[in-house]
C-alpha cells in the first residue's frame, strides 16, 4: 500500500508533463522500484501512471533506435533489433534484470530514471552512447546518458518525464560488445557489472567504450581505460593491462553485498570478460554468467 | 484514503472494483476474497504473488490495483475449469511439487505464462523461467519436473 | 579394519528385532507414491491457510518494535494512538500480567529458561516487542504505531557471545526470574551474570588418555552464521471468542498443544478455555515450534472482544522472528596413523540472541546429535549458549546438528587429508555401525554407566556405497587445473534422530463411518512436509483399506489426540507409530464383528482393500457392511479407538552427501554442479514425499553453505531484512541432483520407518567446503562460503 492521495492516468504526454510539473508527484511505470523502495516515495503524495501514453514502442528511424518509456525489460531483451546490436549487450543487460515476472513489469526507462549505481542496463546503454529524451513543461530536451546520472538515485531529470531512450545506429554494424554481470547468486542485484563496445580495425582497437556498474555513485565510464584500449591489439594482454587501470579507477563502497576491496578486484575480472566477448575471444555463454 | 473505480476482467468475469489509490493489485485481490495469490515478500522478490495480466505473468505486490484498469486478469482461482484441474495443476499434484503449497500458486501461474510461449521446453528453459520463484520446501526438483510433465500433458 | 576401540554399552540388537511384530512384508499403500491428501486445495489456491482465515468484524493487530538493542522503557504514551479513529486497543507492559515463560514449543516443563515476558519494561534487541495495537484496518493499526511515543533509557548492548560472557558485560536477564512454577528445577538460566543461557558437558571415556595414544592431533575452529528459516507463510494467526466465550486461536503453528498450554499460562486462563486450530501451514522449519503471535492476537481479542488477526511482514520475519543459532566450534581430535579415530572433542559457543528459547536443547544437540556418528575411545563435548542483544535464535530444521556437522564433517575431512586417506575410506573405517550404542546417551543406573540408545538400524554403509557409485566418487574428472574455473569433489555424512527420546507423545483416534471410511483425528501437525498424507497411508495400510477411505483432519486441540507437534523429525516415527496402533485396534473391532457374522475367529481374518477375508478367501462382507451393522444393525456400537506412541528411543536416520563444485578462482564464486543425496530413512512410507524432503533440505543447506546470512550493523540492526539481500537458492543455483533412498528397516518404527525431514540438511555445507578444498587446496572454515572468503584464502595460499 502506497500512502498516496491520488492516482492519475493521463493519456497524452502534455497532460502527463503538466501533472508531473507539480510538487509531490512522481511517475509510475512498472512500479518495481516505486512500490518496493521507499526512497522513491519520499515527499510523494500522488502518482502519475505513464503507461497509457502510447510509449511502448521500440523502433528504428533515421539512423536511431528509439526505445519508448513503456517498453519493458522483457521486450528489450527479446527484440531482434537489440539482439543484433553490439552482440546484444543491451538485450542481455535487460535479460538479467530480476526475474521473468519483474522483466514483464519493469521498464528500461524506469531503470534509468531510478538511477541506481547497480542497475544492469545503464552500462550497456552508456557503451552504446545512448541519449535520454526528456519531456517537461519547458518542452523537450535531449541529454546524453553520459551526463544524466549525478549520484545514487539522482539524475539531471528533475521533474521531467523520460519519453524515450535513443541509440545512434550510424556505424553500429562494426560495433562489437560484451557484457558481464557478477551477482552473489544466479539471480541477484549486481555486485559489479561491466559493458564494453569496441570497434576493431585490422586487429587494432579503433574505438572503445567501457562502463562499470556498482563501483561508483553512478554507472562509471572508465575513460582512462578506454584511452588505453584505443590503438592497441584486441588481445588478452591488452585487456589484462586495461583491467589494472579499471581496478585503480573504480570508487566502490563497502555495503552488505560486498566490500569495496572485493568489488575493486572483480571489476577487473568483469572488465576482462566483457572485453573478451567484444573482441570475439569468448562467447557470452562460455565463462559462466550468473544470470 | 482516496479511492478509484476500476473495471477489469478477473478470471473471465467482468468486475468493477472500488480500490484505494495506493492499494496494490495483491491487496485488492485479497480484499475481494481472492486469496490464492499469496503475499510472501511484498517486494517483488519471490514471485509468490504471480498472476497473469493480459497474458503476462507479473507480481501483483508491486503494481497498483489502479494500474490494472481495463486489464484481463487470471489468478490461480481461475485456472481450473468447471472443477477440472488445469494440466499444470494436475502435474503439480501428481509430481508432489507442492509441499507446503505456499509458493505453488506463484509457480503455477508463472508456468502457465511460460508454457503458452514455450510449449516444448527443455529443463534448462524451465529452470530459467522459474528463476524468480522462491520455494523453501522442494529444492525445485519436483516443481521443475511438474512443469515439464505439464507441457507433455498439454499436448496429449 | 573397523575402529575396534569403540565399545560403549552392551546388549544385543536381536532383542529389538524380536520385539518387532514382523508385519513388515508386502504393503499395498505404504511405500507407494501416493498423491497428497491436500493436493487439490494447494494447487487451486483454496483459502486453507491461517493467513486466509477471516471472521466478521475482524480487527488487525500490529506490533511496535524496539528501535534499540538494549533499553529500559521509562514511559509510554498511547493516548494519541488510542484517539485515532478506528483504533480499538493498545496494550503495553503496564496492561499485561508479567508472567515469566519460554516461548519454546517444547513439552512441559520446557527445557528452556523462563526468561521471556509477553511485554516487559526492558527491551533486549532491535525488534523486541514494545506495544500491541488492534484497529479496524491494517493501515490504521500501522498509523497508530507511529503515534505511540516511548521514552527509553538506553543500556549498553553486547552482540558478541565472547564479550557477553566476560565479567562486567551488560547483563540481559536477572538470575531470579520468578515464574509460576518457581521452586521447581526448570526455567532457570545457567549463569545470568555471564549471560550464559544454557550450558552442557557430555563426556565418554578418558579423553586425555585416549589423546595420548594418538599419532596425530588435528584441530580447527569453525563458524556458522545467523540464518533465517524464511518460511514462505509468515507467522500468522487469528484469535476470537466463540459462542461459549472460549478463546479460539487459528494459527500457523507446528505445536498446537504446547501453544495452548503456554497461552493459558501467559494469559492466565484455564487451558479449558482455549482451543488452538491449525489449518494448512505454509512451512515451518522450526520457526513455528514457538508460541509467537498467538498471545498477541489473543490478548487483543480478549481486550476488545472482537476477532483479531495478526501476520508478520517479511521484514518482521527477518528482524523479530526466530533464527538459527550462529555458533563458533572448536574441534580437536586424535587419530592413529592407520586411520583409527581415538578421541573427538567439540567445544561450541552459540549465540542465543536476546532470549533463550530452545537454547539448551539446540546447543546440546550440536554435539549430542553429531559426535556419535563416529566410533572413538573417548568423547568430550562442551557447549554454551550465550545471550546477546540480537534477535532470538531457536529451533531450525536439524536443531543444532547442521552447525555441529559443518564442523565435524569438515574436521573429519581435514583428518583424512592429514592421513592421506580417501575421506570416504576414513569414514567407512570409523563410522558407527549397526548394533553400536550411543556414547552420547550414557546414563547411570545403579552405579553402572550404560548407553540407553542402540543403533538397531544403520544404512550408512549402503548410503556410502550407492551414493559413491551414483556420483562416481574416486573416478577421474576434469579438474580444470591451471584454468580460472576449477572443479572438486567432496562428501560428508550425517545422522539425526526420529523424535526426541522420552520426550514425545503422538498418535490418533480413528473412527469408522457407515460408508467404510475412517476419520483419523491426529494431533500430528502437517506443516507442509506431508505428514497428513504419510499418516493416512499408515492408517490405510494398517486398516486394510485404500487411501480414499481415510479422512484426515487438521489439528484441533478440542478433537485431535494430544500430540507434541511437528518437530525433531517425529511425525512419521512417533505419530505414525500411534496411528498404526489406533488402526490396528480399530481393525480388530471391525474383525470382531465380522467374525461374529461370518462365524470365524477374528485373529484368522484380515482386511484387504476394504474386503473382509477369512482363511477361505474374500467374504461377501466389506468394511462398510460392518459399519452399517454396528451403526444400524444388531452389533450396535461406534467402532473407534485411539492409539498413542511414546518411546525412550530415537532411531537414527543416516545420510551421505556427495557434491561436485566449480569455483571461479577470479571472482571466488562457487557453484555446486552435481549432488548425490543418499538417505537411510528406514522405510519410505511415500517415496515422493521422502525424496521431496531430501531435495528441499539439501537446497536449504546449499544456501547455508554459500549465501545465507543475516547481517547486522554495529547497533544490532538487521541490514538485509528481505529476499533481495538475504539470498536463498533459486532454480538456477541448484545442482543436478540425484536422491537415493536406502531402507534399512527400523523394527520399532511403523512399517520400519525412521525419519527423513532433518538429516538431509546436515551434509551439504561440509561437503561443499570439502569439495572446495579438493578443488583449490584451501580450507574454508566459516559459513557462508562467500566469494570474498575464497579469494582471501587463495591469496593466503
Ligand atoms: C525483485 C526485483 C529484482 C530486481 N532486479 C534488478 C536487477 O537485477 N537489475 C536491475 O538493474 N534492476 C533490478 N530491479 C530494479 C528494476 O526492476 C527497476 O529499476 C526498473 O527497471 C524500474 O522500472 P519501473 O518501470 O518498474 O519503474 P517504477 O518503479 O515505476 O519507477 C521507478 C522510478 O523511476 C521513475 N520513473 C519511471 N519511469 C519514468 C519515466 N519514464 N520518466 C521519469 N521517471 C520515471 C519513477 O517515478 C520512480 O521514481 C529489480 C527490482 C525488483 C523488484
Ligand atoms: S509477494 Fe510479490 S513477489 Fe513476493
Ligand atoms: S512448497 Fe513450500 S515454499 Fe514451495
Amino acid at each position: 500500500m502506497l500512502k498516496i492521495a491520488a492516482y492519475h492516468s493521463p493519456t497524452t504526454l502534455i497532460e502527463a508533463a503538466a501533472l508531473l510539473a507539480e510538487d509531490g508527484r512522481t511517475a509510475i511505470a512498472g512500479g518495481t522500484d516505486l512500490l518496493v523502495n521507499p526512497r522513491y516515495m519520499v515527499g510523494v503524495r500522488e502518482v502519475v501512471d505513464i503507461r497509457r501514453l502510447g510509449l511502448n514502442y521500440i523502433r528504428v528511424e533515421n539512423g536511431w533506435l528509439y526505445i519508448g518509456a513503456g517498453a519493458t525489460m522483457r521486450t528489450v531483451a527479446q527484440r531482434v533489433e537489440l539482439q543484433g546490436l553490439a552482440n546484444g549487450i543491451l538485450a542481455r543487460g535487460a535479460a538479467v534484470c530480476g526475474s521473468p515476472n519483474i522483466r514483464n513489469m519493469a521498464t528500461l526507462a524506469g531503470n534509468i530514471a531510478s538511477a541506481l549505481p547497480s542497475a544492469d542496463t545503464p552500462p550497456a546503454l552508456l557503451a552504446l552512447d545512448a541519449e535520454v529524451v526528456l519531456v517537461g513543461m519547458r518542452g523537450e530536451r535531449v541529454v546524453p546518458l553520459d551526463s544524466f546520472f549525478v549520484g545514487p538515485a539522482k539524475s539531471v531529470r528533475e521533474r521531467d518525464l523520460i519519453r524515450e531512450l535513443r541509440i545512434p545506429l550510424a556505424g553500429s554494424n562494426a560495433l562489437r560488445g560484451g557484457f558481464y554481470k557478477i551477482g552473489r547468486t544466479a539471480e541477484d542485484i549486481s555486485m559489479v557489472n561491466a559493458a564494453a563496445t569496441l570497434k576493431i580495425q585490422d586487429g587494432k582497437i579503433s574505438m572503445a567504450r567501457l562502463v562499470l556498474g556498482a563501483v561508483a555513485p553512478v554507472p562509471l565510464r572508465v575513460s582512462r581505460a578506454e584511452e588505453a584500449l584505443v590503438g592497441q591489439a584486441a588481445t588478452e594482454e591488452t585487456f589484462q593491462r586495461v583491467a589494472e587501470i579499471v581496478r585503480d579507477e573504480v570508487r566502490p563502497i563497502t555495503d552488505h553485498r560486498a566490500t569495496a576491496e572485493y568489488r575493486r578486484r572483480i571489476s577487473a575480472v568483469a572488465t576482462v570478460r566483457a572485453l573478451r566477448q567484444a573482441a570475439g575471444l569468448a562467447t557470452p555463454g562460455e565463462e559462466w554468467q550468473h544470470a | 484514503m482516496p479511492e478509484v473505480d476500476i473495471a477489469l476482467t478477473v478470471n473471465g468475469r467482468a468486475v468493477k472494483w472500488h480500490v484505494e489509490a495506493g492499494e496494490t493489485l495483491l491487496e485488492a485481490l485479497h480484499a475481494h476474497h481472492l486469496k490464492g495469490t499469496k503475499l510472501i515478500c511484498g517486494t517483488g522478490d519471490c514471485c509468490g504473488c504471480g498472476v497473469l495480466l493480459n497474458g503476462n505473468s507479473i507480481n501483483a505486490c508491486c503494481m497498483l490495483a489502479a494500474q490494472a484498469e481495463g486489464g484481463d486478469l487470471l489468478t490461480i482461482e481461475g485456472l481450473a475449469q468447471e472443477g477440472k484441474l488445469h494440466p499444470i495443476q494436475e502435474a503439480f499434484a501428481q509430481e508432489g511439487a507442492a509441499q507446503c503449497g505456499y509458493c505453488t500458486p506463484g509457480f503455477i501461474m508463472r508456468a502457465c505464462a511460460f508454457l503458452q510461449e514455450h510449449p516444448h521446453p527443455n529443463e534448462t528453459e524451465v529452470r530459467a523461467a522459474l528463476a524468480g520463484n522462491i520455494c523453501r520446501c522442494t529444492g525445485y526438483v519436483k516443481p521443475v519436473a511438474a512443469v515439464l510433465r505439464a507441457a507433455e500433458m498439454m499436448h496429449e | 579394519m573397523d575402529n575396534e576401540y569403540y565399545e560403549p554399552g552392551g546388549g544385543n540388537i536381536a532383542d529389538a528385532a524380536h520385539q518387532h511384530d514382523r508385519q513388515v512384508g508386502r504393503t499395498r499403500v505404504v511405500g507407494q507414491k501416493k498423491r497428497r491428501v491436500d493436493a487439490r486445495p494447494l494447487v487451486t489456491g483454496a483459502p486453507v491457510y491461517a493467513a486466509e482465515f477471516e471472521q466478521p468484524n475482524m480487527l488487525h493487530a500490529r506490533i511496535l518494535h524496539s528501535p534499540h538493542a538494549h533499553a529500559t522503557i521509562l514511559h509510554i504514551d498511547t493516548s494519541k494512538a488510542l484517539a485515532l479513529a478506528g483504533v480499538r486497543a493498545v496494550l503495553t507492559h503496564e496492561d499485561l500480567p508479567r508472567v515469566a515463560h519460554s516461548t519454546a514449543g517444547q513439552p512441559y516443563p520446557e527445557s528452556s529458561p523462563y526468561d521471556a515476558y509477553l511485554l516487559d519494561r526492558r527491551v533486549r534487541y532491535v525488534g523486541d516487542w514494545v506495544a500491541f495495537v488492534a484497529a479496524e484496518t491494517p493501515a490504521i493499526a500501522e498509523e497508530a504505531l507511529s503515534l505511540i511515543t516511548v521514552e527509553y533509557e538506553l543500556l549498553p548492548a553486547v552482540f558478541d557471545p565472547m564479550e557477553a560472557m566476560r565479567d562486567g558485560a551488560p547483563q540481559l536477564h536477572e538470575p531470579d526470574i520468578t515464574h509460576p512454577n518457581s521452586g521447581q528445577h526448570f526455567g532457570d538460566i545457567y549463569d545470568a551474570a555471564h549471560n550464559i543461557a544454557a550450558h552442557e558437558v557430555i563426556t565418554y571415556g578418558d579423553f586425555d588418555s585416549a589423546m595420548s595414544e594418538a599419532d596425530i592431533v588435528v584441530e580447527g575452529e569453525y563458524s556458522v552464521p545467523f540464518i533465517s528459516h524464511t518460511v514462505l507463510e509468515p507467522h500468522v494467526c487469528v484469535a476470537y471468542l466463540d459462542g461459549y466465550d472460549r478463546l479460539i486461536v487459528v494459527s500457523s503453528t507446528q505445536v498446537p498443544y504446547h501453544t495452548r498450554r503456554q497461552l493459558a499460562a501467559v494469559l492466565q486462563l484455564p487451558i479449558s478455555r482455549i482451543r488452538v486450530v491449525k489449518p494448512r501451514v505454509g512451512g515451518g522449519f522450526g520457526s513455528k515450534q514457538e508460541m509467537l503471535l498467538e498471545p498477541v492476537a489473543a490478548a487483543l481479542a480478549l481486550k476488545t472482544r472482537q476477532p483479531v488477526r495478526i501476520e508478520y511482514s517479511r521484514q518482521e520475519e527477518f528482524t523479530a522472528g526466530r533464527f538459527r543459532h550462529p555458533v563458533i566450534l572448536r574441534m580437536r581430535s586424535g587419530v592413529r596413523r592407520d586411520g583409527t579415530l581415538l578421541a573427538i572433542s567439540m567445544h561450541s559457543i552459540g549465540n542465543a540472541g536476546a532470549y533463550g528459547t530452545h537454547s539448551f536443547t539446540v546447543t546440546r544437540s550440536t554435539g549430542h546429535k553429531t559426535l556419535c556418528l563416529y566410533r572413538a575411545k573417548a568423547y568430550l563435548f562442551r557447549a554454551d549458549a550465550v545471550y546477546t542483544n540480537l534477535p532470538i535464535t531457536g529451533a531450525m530444521r536439524g536443531y543444532g546438528a547442521p552447525q555441529g556437522f559443518f564442523a565435524l564433517e569438515s574436521h573429519i575431512d581435514e583428518i583424512a587429508r592429514r592421513l592421506n586417506m580417501d575421506p570416504l575410506e576414513f569414514r567407512r573405517k570409523n563410522h558407527v555401525q549397526k548394533g553400536d550404542w550411543d556414547p552420547m546417551e550414557m546414563v547411570e543406573e545403579e552405579g553402572v554407566w550404560r548407553s540407553k540408545r542402540q543403533f538397531r538400524s544403520c544404512g550408512l554403509p549402503q548410503c556410502l556405497e550407492k551414493g559413491a557409485a551414483a556420483f562416481g566418487w574416486g573416478q577421474p574428472f576434469e579438474r580444470g587445473d591451471g584454468k580460472p574455473i576449477r572443479r572438486g569433489h567432496g562428501m560428508a555424512t550425517a545422522m539425526q534422530g526420529s523424535g526426541v527420546a522420552s520426550f514425545e507423545l503422538g498418535g490418533a483416534s480413528i473412527k469408522l463411518n457407515e460408508d467404510g471410511s475412517f476419520n483419523v483425528m491426529t494431533g500430528a501437525t502437517d506443516i507442509g512436509q506431508g505428514s497428513d498424507t504419510i499418516l493416512a497411508q499408515i492408517a490405510a495400510e494398517a486398516l486394510g483399506v485404500d487411501m480414499d477411505k481415510i479422512i484426515m483432519h487438521s489439528v484441533d486441540t478440542d478433537s485431535s489426540v494430544f500430540d507434541y507437534g511437528s518437530y525433531a523429525s517425529s511425525t512419521t516415527y512417533i505419530s505414525g507409530g500411534g496411528v498404526k496402533v489406533a488402526a490396528e485396534l480399530v481393525q480388530k473391532q471391525v474383525l470382531d464383528v465380522a467374525g461374529d457374522l461370518l462365524d470365524c475367529a477374528p485373529e484368522d481374518m484380515s482386511i484387504v482393500d476394504s474386503v473382509i477375508y477369512t482363511p477361505r478367501g474374500p467374504s461377501h462382507l466389506r468394511v462398510a457392511d460392518i459399519a452399517n451393522e454396528t451403526l444400524y444393525g444388531k452389533h450396535r456400537q461406534q467402532i473407534m479407538a485411539k492409539g498413542d506412541f511414546w518411546t525412550d528411543d530415537s532411531p537414527a536416520p543416516f545420510f551421505a552427501q556427495f557434491v561436485e563444485v566449480e569455483v571461479d578462482t577470479e571472482t571466488g564464486r562457487v557453484r555446486v554442479t552435481k549432488a548425490v543425496n543418499a538417505l537411510d530413512l528406514g522405510k519410505a512410507i511415500n517415496p515422493a514425499l521422502a525424496s521431496g524432503q531430501v531435495e528441499g533440505a539439501v537446497a536449504m543447506a546449499l544456501g547455508y553453505a554459500l549465501s545465507e546470512e543475516v547481517k547486522f550493523d554495529d547497533q544490532g540492526r538487521v541490514r538485509n531484512a528481505g529476499f533481495v539481500d538475504y539470498k536463498v537458492m533459486s532454480t538456477l543455483d541448484m545442482p543436478e541432483m540425484t536422491t537415493i533412498l536406502v531402507e534399512d528397516t527400523e523394527y520399532t518404527g511403523p512399517f520400519g520407518a525412521k525419519s527423513a525431514g532433518e538429516v538431509p540438511t546436515n551434509g551439504m555445507a561440509p561437503a561443499v567446503a570439502n569439495a572446495i578444498q579438493d578443488a583449490l587446496g584451501v580450507r574454508i572454515r566459516s559459513l557462508p562460503i562467500t566469494p570474498e572468503k575464497i579469494l582471501q584464502a587463495l591469496d593466503e595460499l
